[in-house]
């Protein structure tokens, strides 16, 4: 299954989020909260304050299972940011699946602020497909690289704004991600789908970090007890962290400061930490909406009806 | 030793008492000082005996947030007892606390040899946190404010009296209860008895198990779908239950009207448990009726540790009212 980490904050070394927790990311290639191995792959964007065209982020994708690169340990050692989201993709082992970095997350199309990566399973998501192009912006379906459920929710939420290419403020976009939500619905209930599908997802921008804790048909699983022993039963989980900085104190990375000012924020699959104190997991069917200005960051929960 | 005194183990015959105290041992604190951090593993639970504690839930970002204050006579940190896990709060002496703490390992010891004793722990132990799920919301409906319709009035309540009712399960049941949380423990007979006690019903989305206010005399294993609770002075939801969750336990346990509204969220089949089938569960007679009681312990805690969440966020937005 999955794994993905949002950070919004002051800048922080890329390997803090990733290699140096005892549950950072690319340590999730077999992932505490899960069974499924996470082996198709890494994907990451960085906003760095300061760089060439800043408001651009730097994007690293590879098929490599991220904890033996080389490449992304050194990388990730020697450049701090101030917003990321990274991804480890997680797939069934089946050839039908498809495998490559055109499926890496997070997606987020050329001269559009957006970017998105998404961590669950539509089903019979291949059934809908093509239903789906009906409520796709030509010029946003003309982009579609990949086959993934997830790049095609990207585009449905890009599809739902009025200027993709534009900022967009959080309401805007929950605006657009409940019509989202609401077309994905509709278009499961005409090829016959009510079996659970979980679509937690994290969306952000330079500024701006979404994680939405969502399932379609929760609770109901499959009529089939070798696919029910398979697949947990949970709602699946979606944790954050808030305060001053995520640092490195008495040899364990936690989230520092409280009370007063809030400037960074974590949200994520699973704690990147064994000590989950100071972690919470955002409510079933709940966005967490994390705002930076100037260098404070303000977080709060909104509840999704879709 | 202060077992024999305490209200919390009336129910317990003498020798049952002398049984129990036999394992546990003393602790002190100084005023200022932690009983238990949270994040920390949790191991026992702990009987004040003098001194006070509050109770602090450190939410992200924010400061520690007071939400509630034990003492003398009360039990403290009893879902140890359980399960393993990790402290949802903190406590921190008031005043020099002392106290007698018994270790989770002891305390299984007795569950898993089916000793009356461990069954009627555990039935006080769900008894006092439904009451401290009550105090709990009563106490975010008190910060949140309140809401002026109740949008279920008029909705029937789903069993054998609604229209639309069908009982049954659509598919058969029996291979997937083995694998679901509630029924973790349980044997093939102890299912067996279970079901023979209790009714099955398909339930569509948006039908209501539970209204808030009312004493209700049967509570819900979710086999299938999800239920939602609803706060019936905010319409927040409170508590998402999914398959293999009991909810609506605390009314009929407590003789006291239900605090939320349980409303289906998802298409779902549920289990009844009526007023006959707790008559038989609610004492010792039969394993069966100590893994219930077992599992409704357990989901009784989680829906502490969220209510606890939930009070300490709404605590948090009034407090940022207050001072703006």
């Amino acid at each position: 299954m999955c794994r993905a980490t949002g950070y919004l904050g002051p800048p922080i070394a890329i390997s803090a989020l990733l290699h140096e927790p005892d549950n950072g990311l690319a340590r999730q290639i077999n992932p505490r909260q899960h069974s499924m191995l996470n082996l198709a792959g890494f994907g990451m964007m960085a906003w760095v304050d300061g760089s060439r065209e800043a408001h651009e982020p730097l994007v690293y994708r590879d098929t490599t299972v991220p904890i033996y690169d080389s490449n992304l340990a050194s990388l990730s050692r020697k450049v701090s940011a101030s917003t990321v989201l990274a991804h480890v993709r997680g797939i069934p082992y089946a050839p039908s699946v498809g495998y490559g970095p055109q499926n890496l997350h997070p997606f987020r199309y050329p001269g559009t602020q957006l970017a998105l990566a998404h961590n669950g399973d539509l089903t019979d998501f291949h059934l809908m497909r093509v239903a789906l192009h009906e409520y796709l912006r030509p010029e946003i379906a003309a982009q579609i690289g990949g086959t993934t459920d997830s790049e095609y929710v990207y585009a449905l939420l890009l599809s739902q704004l009025d200027d993709p290419t534009r900022k967009q403020e959080p309401a805007q976009i929950l605006e657009a991600l409940h019509r989202t939500l609401s077309i994905i619905r509709r278009e499961r209930a005409a090829i016959g789908v009510d079996t659970r599908s979980s679509l937690n997802l994290f969306i952000c921008d330079q500024n701006l970090l979404i994680g939405v804790r969502f399932t379609y048909d929760y609770g109901r699983y499959p009529l089939d007890p070798a696919l029910v022993e398979e697949a947990p039963l949970e709602y699946l989980g979606l944790w954050y962290t808030a305060g001053e900085r995520f640092t490195e104190d008495d040899d364990r990375w936690r989230m520092v400061g409280t009370g007063g000012s809030c400037e960074a924020v974590l949200v994520a699959s699973e704690p990147l930490t064994d000590d989950v104190t100071g972690w919470v997991e955002v409510p079933e069917y709940t966005a967490m909406i994390a705002q930076r200005k100037g260098s404070e960051v303000t977080v709060s929960l909104q509840e999704i009806d879709a | 030793m202060s077992i024999s005194a305490n209200a919390f183990f009336s129910s317990l015959l003498p020798e049952e008492r002398q049984e129990l105290a036999a394992l546990f041992h003393p602790v002190e604190v100084e005023a200022g000082e932690r009983l238990f951090t949270q994040g920390s593993v949790s191991e026992g639970a702990y009987l004040i005996e003098e001194g006070a504690l509050d109770l602090e839930l450190a939410l992200p970002g924010d400061d520690p947030v007071v939400i509630g204050r034990v003492a003398s006579g009360d039990f403290l940190g009893e879902p140890a007892l359980l399960c393993s896990a990790r402290r949802n709060l903190s406590a921190v002496a008031v005043k020099r606390v002392r106290a007698q703490f018994i270790d989770r390992l002891d305390y299984q010891g007795l569950r898993h040899s089916f000793r009356t004793v461990s069954f009627k722990l555990m039935l006080e132990i769900a008894r006092l946190t439904g009451r401290r799920l009550q105090e709990v919301n009563q106490a975010t409906s008190a910060v949140a404010g309140n809401r002026q319709d109740d949008p279920f009035t008029d909705t029937p309540i789903w069993g054998a009296s609604h229209p639309d009712a069908q009982e049954g399960c659509p598919f058969d049941p029996a291979p997937y209860l083995p694998l679901l949380p509630f029924f973790k423990e349980f044997t093939a007979q102890d299912v067996t008895d279970l079901l023979s006690l209790t009714s099955m019903w398909e339930v569509p989305r948006g039908g209501l198990l539970v209204r808030a206010g009312e004493k209700a005399r049967c509570c819900w294993i979710v086999i299938r779908g999800a239920v939602e609770a609803l706060s019936p002075d905010t319409g927040m939801r409170v508590a998402l239950f999914g398959p293999g969750d009991i909810l609506g336990q605390f009314s009929p346990l407590l003789d006291l009207p239900a605090t939320a509204h349980c409303r289906v969220r998802e298409d779902a089949v549920v289990l009844e448990v009526g007023p006959k089938a707790l008559d038989h569960l609610l004492r010792p007679a039969s394993r069966a009726s100590f893994k219930f009681v077992n599992g409704a312990c357990l989901a009784s805690m989680r829906g502490l540790q969220r209510a606890n969440r939930v009070l300490a966020r709404a605590t948090k937005s009034w407090l940022s009212s207050q001072r703006a």
